[in-house]
């Protein structure tokens, strides 16, 4: 007889776990995005207006990478190390900015061409161990995993003392 | 009268900027006169959208409005500006080491500008050494610092590069409008220990509303009156004013554009 995870990996729900989002606008002006047990308002996709207040599209996204990759370490399975100390930054860098807001003779389509994660955790690990728990951390977050694969993302590690 | 929205062009580099005209828009609106925003990424292009009528008022530059004034034969209506651009003054900056205390010691000398469109620094200094005896081409060396062209020297880079160079030590002199003069000293962007301004030109007026000759006198006037309601004392106002840097809307004037016209004769900079 074969052996059993050989026949559960031929079924597709072994490899891929499906979701599905549903956004309305009835004022057509602001987005609801259902999510499986709660919704959020969105109303625009960035604000340039430093005290504009709602989370913007382009905020959520850039929280999704962050709260991914840290949420990394901490929901790690059978690690052996304990994360005591975690804190992350991340830089965006959006370019063609003025083409979003409509500025005549910019065309370019806007997008975020650079990110850089800065982790700074407290972990006890030497060097190489500390290396080896980051990278298997990181290996972790399905978001990241998909960025990496499109633009520049870089992720830096720093060790807190 | 025509009740649809006056179409209203700006120029915009950073969108930031974006927020001080979506305020001028919700106060037009609460003052029930409605405006469209048409923006633009350099000043001959929102020039060339006013004379085709895709706006109807431009704020402009002050080698925007000269540019609309040749084009439209002076026929272009003349609106308001900001109580900070009247009386703006250029000056000329070198090391306190240098030994050079006058104009005509920048003679054979190096001189950093701003942009090539800059009127403040580079159309109407150049004019003003003129004026002193100081040919452009000849009795000196032009180092220009062309940060952000198009934008008529809106984008302070130019100038900031010109001073940095002339504290390096790369140029003799360097120009720069007054405002950003007395900002950087402030701030400590320049060392006052060693640098000096050693001339200004006289003063002049900067950016101004030029509307185009077929729009109505009417609603322009009507523009003008809610323009000039906005209040610095009024906490939205004044957030777009402090950004837009002004007090107040003062009446707009077109004698403080004359070096700026006599500059552009001397360097015929325009294509008229």
């Amino acid at each position: 007889m074969k052996r059993t995870d050989e026949r559960l990996n031929a079924l597709y729900e072994s490899k891929i776990f499906d979701m599905n989002f549903r956004g309305t606008s009835a004022d057509l002006s602001s987005v609801k995005i259902y999510t499986n047990k709660n919704s959020v308002h969105v109303e625009k996709q960035i604000s340039f207006d430093s005290e504009y207040k709602p989370i913007t599209s382009l905020e959520y996204f850039a929280g999704s990478v962050l709260s991914s990759i840290l949420l990394a370490f901490l929901e790690r399975p059978n690690r052996g190390s304990v994360v005591e100390e975690i804190e992350g930054v991340l830089n965006l860098s959006l370019e063609n900015p003025l083409s979003l807001v409509g500025v005549k003779g910019y065309e370019e389509e806007p997008r975020i061409t650079k990110m850089t994660v800065t982790v700074f955790l407290y972990v006890d690990l030497e060097d190489k161990a500390f290396d080896d728990f980051c990278s298997g951390a990181l290996a972790r977050s399905p978001i990241y995993n998909t960025l990496k694969r499109s633009m520049s993302l870089e992720v830096l590690f720093k060790k807190l003392i | 009268m025509s009740k649809d929205p006056i179409k209203v062009g700006a120029v915009i580099y950073d969108p930031r900027v974006t927020v001080i005209w979506g305020i001028i828009s919700d106060f037009f609106k609460e003052e029930g006169l409605e405006i469209e925003c048409v923006y633009y990424k350099d000043y001959e292009g929102q020039v060339d959208g006013l004379m085709s009528r895709e706006i109807d008022i431009a704020w402009n530059s002050p080698l925007a409005w000269l540019d609309t004034y040749l084009r439209t034969d002076g026929k272009c209506l003349m609106g308001s500006m900001r109580d900070t651009d009247r009386d703006r003054k250029t000056v000329f900056v070198v090391r306190k080491d240098s030994g050079i205390a006058e104009l005509d010691g920048l003679r054979g000398k190096t001189i950093g500008f701003g942009a090539v469109d800059s009127p403040q620094a580079r159309l109407i200094p150049i004019n003003h050494l003129h004026r002193h005896g100081l040919e452009y081409g000849a009795d000196y060396t032009e180092q220009r610092f062309d940060i952000g062209v198009g934008l008529h020297g809106d984008h302070v880079g130019g100038e900031l590069d010109a001073m940095k160079a002339l504290t390096a030590g790369t140029v003799d002199a360097a120009v720069a409008l007054d405002l950003n003069w007395e900002a950087w000293k402030k701030d400590g962007t320049v060392d006052e220990n060693q640098l000096v301004c050693i001339d200004t030109t006289p003063l002049f007026d900067h950016c101004i509303f030029t509307a185009h000759p077929d729009f109505s006198s009417e609603r322009f006037a009507e523009w003008q009156n809610v323009l000039h309601r906005m209040d610095y004392g009024n906490e939205a106002h004044r957030k777009m004013m402090d950004m837009e840097g002004l007090k107040e809307w003062v009446e707009g004037r077109i004698s403080g554009f004359s070096q700026l016209r006599e500059a552009n004769g001397y360097l015929k900079f325009l294509n008229t």
